[in-house]
């Protein structure tokens, strides 16, 4: 579902980007990966039972075999892990279906702002009353756009004692308006942590599956120069013994 | 002959259908594991956070010396299934034969 390019008042560009379709495609896609490694590591460990290589050559491939089934076996938490942090649905616990209700919410949120915002304009036009003619400052105590306070919240208007009761009203709706657009403000918020709270457990998730792995590459100096005094790329276990 | 596979001498026993399989049940996996940034989808911009799309990046991609190592593994496993395969089924064409001809049979 596309998203409005628009989010004036709340915010000045979407703050709930993403792409929840997208997310839970590559969620499935990543599924389907770990659940192809899962069969293949089954497969392989089959095919070195002692049933099969009963045999001097068979025994020296079994352990070829064995090795890679080790290997791939290793890569199958961390497709799995990536997997279920994106997410396969947008009804589901992961990423995707989290990002789908924050995007929801901040429709809603960008809606009912801007609902309040055009109210309080137009509260604003009658507290204003006629234009002034052209070269003439205005006298009003009131600005011409709702001021927002460093929140983003609109500024409540006071009306002078003794003020005319049209104005008043106006005062009073406005204000009601102002705190509409509050509650549209703090929905926005809301969802932003929605968001920002399932991206941090989903982050969380898939880094503790890179560490726990042993297949993330080497990084930084030492790493560098080891790799380029060796002329090679080498596996972590043969960098952690020597 | 057990279980479709080889058994010759009483020792060697070979599943050949099996090992045969062994090189295209792992071209799928080592295709998906080679092509791991196409399948997260290029910058991970539909993520919609940056800290996200960098963890998933590094997830697919950041292990690149153990994935060669690891897809070396799987085309040697495969160069040799094919090669077993193809020694268990000359073996036995071998052996019978031998055995046919010191039987008398025709």
């Amino acid at each position: 579902m596309s998203r409005p390019a628009d989010w004036t008042p709340l915010a000045a560009a979407d703050p709930v980007p993403g792409d929840p379709v997208e997310v839970a495609r590559v969620g499935r896609r990543l599924q389907q990966v770990a659940d192809q490694i899962s069969a293949d590591v089954s497969w392989l460990r089959s095919l070195c039972t002692a049933q099969f290589w009963d045999s001097g050559a068979g025994q020296a491939f079994h352990g070829q075999v064995d090795d890679a089934a080790a290997t791939l076996a290793r890569t199958y938490d961390r497709y799995l892990a990536a997997a279920l942090a994106l997410g396969s649905g947008l009804s589901g616990p992961g990423y995707a279906g989290a990002l789908e209700r924050a995007q929801s919410l901040s429709l809603r949120a960008l809606t009912q702002a801007q609902r309040a915002w055009s109210a309080m304009r137009a509260q604003l036009a009658v507290i204003q009353g006629p234009a002034p003619q052209a070269g003439t400052p205005s006298l009003t105590l009131f600005p011409a756009l709702p001021r927002l306070d460093s929140s983003g919240n609109p500024v409540p208007l006071t009306a002078p004692s003794g003020a005319d009761p049209r104005l008043s009203a106006a005062v009073a709706r406005y204000n009601a308006s102002a705190l509409e657009y509050r509650a549209a403000n703090g929905r926005l918020a809301d969802a932003v942590a929605i968001r920002d709270e399932a991206a941090a457990r989903a982050t969380a998730l898939i880094q503790a599956a890179i560490a726990a792995d042993g297949l993330q590459d080497q990084t930084g100096l030492w790493h560098d120069i080891t790799r380029t005094v060796s002329g090679s790329p080498r596996r972590h276990d043969q960098q952690q013994c020597g | 002959m057990r279980q479709g596979g080889l058994n010759v001498d009483g020792r060697l026993m070979a599943d050949l259908g099996r090992i045969w399989q062994v090189p295209g049940r792992l071209s799928w996996v080592e295709r998906e594991v080679s092509d791991a940034p196409e399948c997260t989808g290029g910058d991970g911009a539909f993520l919609g956070s940056g800290e996200l799309a960098s963890a998933l990046q590094s997830c697919v991609t950041g292990w690149r010396s153990q994935r060669e190592a690891l897809l070396a593994e799987l085309s040697s496993v495969a160069r040799l299934s094919a090669l077993a395969a193809s020694s268990y089924e000359k073996t036995d064409a071998q052996l019978a034969d031998a055995l046919e001809k010191a039987m008398g049979l025709p």
